[in-house]
């Protein structure tokens, strides 16, 4: 009876994950289908599709010919790393800050400003990026990179301060008493005693803002520019023109990156324990 | 020349939920003189640990001064006061080794790395745990841990080192052998000791001298005889070991002497400036002072004893190792105390709760305490 229902529930587990992870799964399996016309019958391997993304195409077929030009393929992944590196960088500061501060610090209508703080995370995306547009354009100001990194940092400061948060909050704090009793200055005990304890937070949450700022698509979408494409906004205009193999090889190294950037995070988390 | 440690007037209220203030300190003032232990005991909110926050910089006063050799810290910022702290949780850097936990002021200091390691070296030998310094902190029991708070604490050597309950979270064996050990190592250091704690046991084992907090005030401050035997008021007496306390309206006096008589009719005579004709006196006697015979004649046989002599019903016995606590009603006075040896051998009949007895207290045992009992 007891065994019977393991195997029911190993089942049950094994079609849930298949669920989740059958999709990613063909991706990367279509990602190296040499069919150029219909993924969906596999007609051999290749390489061909990461040839032509990283630019090495050898054999572009007229049909294949899909990404209009590796450069603009390269120049969105460029823009993407510059947009996730900064606002990572901005973020982590700001976020990190505001989560000291409320931890730390006793003021009037401290609730309602970490209420302010979370709200940004339930925002619509949608909302967010067309208020982001209209602030921008009632300001006057051009769309383009700029704009980008500073409507993702509005809402991934609110990404790191929550996951910054969590970490200060197991932080017992009179080990800062300790550190200032001992002699050390406010700036002495942040560097020595308050950052090494809250750093894989402060890691998590910088990890958690780029992968979330080099995969937007939705904010994005509304404020960039015409020359500040990112990879997200990049693939959706290829894919509106129809599914083509070489969206699966992209797909694929996307992937491969956010895996090791999570797996960093997952090392950093490992050596703060 | 000015005191080590000087506190004037510092009075701090806190601000609560239901909007009346809570008073932590009431205009309390106290000196600390070099190589000196003082424990500051008291119940908690007494305003023991505000008080030695308030020192070391971790709380401010609504009014009043701190003063180290004369010169007023309130001004510096608990970094810049030449005071070090034991934390109640010991408070040791998770992230950091032993030789690093302690060497911590040092290095802030700028210390080099040799001298460093020399005085973290020193430091951890006096405290027993020599060659412990690579270990992480987190592999360390409750006791290691308590001694590689100390070892940091005094590694720079403070003129002052302040503790805050620091013994509460050890088992009863350790904290009873870390007790000797402070005490030697206070003397050892010739550093100044203001121990906080709410173990009255802890405080007379250790302090030179002692400070009853209650209410942000100073209820008594002596050592630890004094406090134990010639306690002010009743709330000394009542936490300070065990009490019994007795009213008695003071009859007459002559010369040094007054005779008094406490409810039940029963007189005795004491001496001592408190003994005032007219007014309800509080005796306070301890509980090992009593002596207690078995049946109601045993009073009256002995009526040449100078003391107080009471009779009255035993309705508790409880054997303890050492001793028999017993609790005896008295008509008129009420429940009393006492706790007496060899109860075993004197009563083979046995003293069975219900019976009479009656007890007997040396008028030397009998302290007089100023006011009547809280």
């Amino acid at each position: 009876m007891f065994r019977k229902r393991i195997g029911l529930l190993a089942v049950y587990g094994i079609a849930f994950f298949a669920f989740i992870y059958a999709p990613i799964f063909l991706v990367v399996v279509y990602s190296f289908n040499a069919n150029p016309v219909n993924m969906m019958i596999w007609s051999g391997f290749t390489l061909d599709w990461y040839r032509t993304i990283f630019g090495f195409s050898a054999a572009t077929t007229e049909l294949s010919l899909y990404v209009e030009s590796t450069d603009q393929l390269l120049r969105a992944v460029r823009n993407s790393l510059i947009v996730a590196l900064t606002t990572t960088l901005v973020s982590t500061v700001l976020g990190t800050s505001v989560a000291l501060a409320v931890a730390r610090f006793r003021f009037r209508l401290k609730a309602f400003y970490r209420a302010l703080m979370f709200l940004p995370m339930i925002m619509p995306d949608i909302v967010l990026g067309i208020a982001l547009l209209i602030f921008f354009v009632s300001f006057g100001m051009s769309l383009g990179l700029v704009s980008i990194i500073i409507g993702h940092c509005t809402f991934l400061t609110s990404y790191v301060f929550i996951v910054v948060s969590a970490r200060l909050a197991g932080m017992d704090m009179s080990l800062e008493e300790a550190s200032a009793d001992l002699g050390a200055n406010g700036w002495v005990t942040f560097r020595k005693v308050t950052l090494p304890l809250i750093l894989p937070g402060v890691i998590g949450g910088a990890l958690l803002a780029f992968i979330i700022s080099m995969d937007d698509l939705v904010i994005t979408y509304f404020i960039s520019g015409v020359d500040s494409t990112t990879l997200p906004v990049f693939i959706y205009g290829m894919l509106r023109r129809g599914i083509k193999p070489e969206i699966n090889a992209i797909a694929t190294v996307m992937l491969l990156f956010s895996f090791l950037v999570a797996s960093l995070g997952l090392y950093f988390r490992a050596r703060g324990r | 020349m000015a005191p080590l440690l000087e506190i004037r007037n510092a009075t701090r209220h806190f601000a609560t939920q239901g909007g009346a203030p809570v008073t932590a300190l009431d205009g309390l003032s106290l000196t600390v003189a070099d190589n000196e232990f003082v424990t500051l005991l008291g119940p908690s909110g007494c305003g023991k640990t505000t008080l030695l926050r308030a020192i070391s910089g971790f709380e401010d006063l609504d009014s009043g001064d701190i003063l180290i050799e004369g010169t007023s810290i309130l001004d510096r910022p608990a970094h810049a006061r030449p005071v070090n702290t034991v934390f109640q949780n010991y408070a040791l850097f998770p992230h950091m080794n032993v030789a690093r936990n302690v060497g911590y002021s040092l290095e802030v200091a700028g210390v080099s790395g040799a001298e460093r390691a020399r005085r973290v070296a020193e430091a951890l030998e006096l405290v027993g745990l020599g060659g412990y310094g690579e270990r992480s902190v987190r592999q360390l029991s409750g006791g290691q841990q308590q001694r590689v708070a100390l070892a940091r604490a005094i590694v720079a050597r403070p003129r002052l080192l302040l503790l805050d309950e620091p013994l509460s979270a050890l088992d009863r064996n350790l904290r009873q052998r870390m007790q000797e050990e402070l005490k030697q190592l206070q003397h050892g250091l010739g550093i100044s000791f203001v121990f906080v704690t709410h173990d009255q046991e802890e405080a007379l084992t250790m302090s030179d001298r002692i400070v009853v907090l209650d209410g942000g005030r100073i209820q008594q401050l002596g050592p630890p005889e004094d406090i134990y035997f010639r306690p002010e008021n009743a709330f000394v007496a009542r936490f300070v070991g065990e009490s019994n306390l007795v009213t008695a309206h003071v009859l007459s006096r002559s010369g040094e002497e007054g005779l008094l008589e406490v409810a039940g009719g029963a007189r005795l005579v004491l001496s001592g400036d408190r003994v005032v004709p007219g007014i309800d006196a509080t005796l306070l006697f301890r509980p090992e002072s009593v002596s207690v015979a078995s049946g109601p004649e045993a009073a009256a046989s002995e009526p040449g004893a100078a003391g107080l002599s009471l009779a009255g019903r035993l309705t508790q016995s409880s054997f303890t190792g050492s001793d028999y606590r017993l609790e005896i009603d008295v008509p008129g006075v009420g429940p009393l105390k006492a706790t007496v040896r060899h109860l075993a051998q004197s009563s083979s009949g046995g003293l069975a709760p219900g019976e009479p007895v009656a007890l007997h207290v040396p008028s030397a045992a009998i302290h007089v305490l100023a006011g009547p009992p809280a």
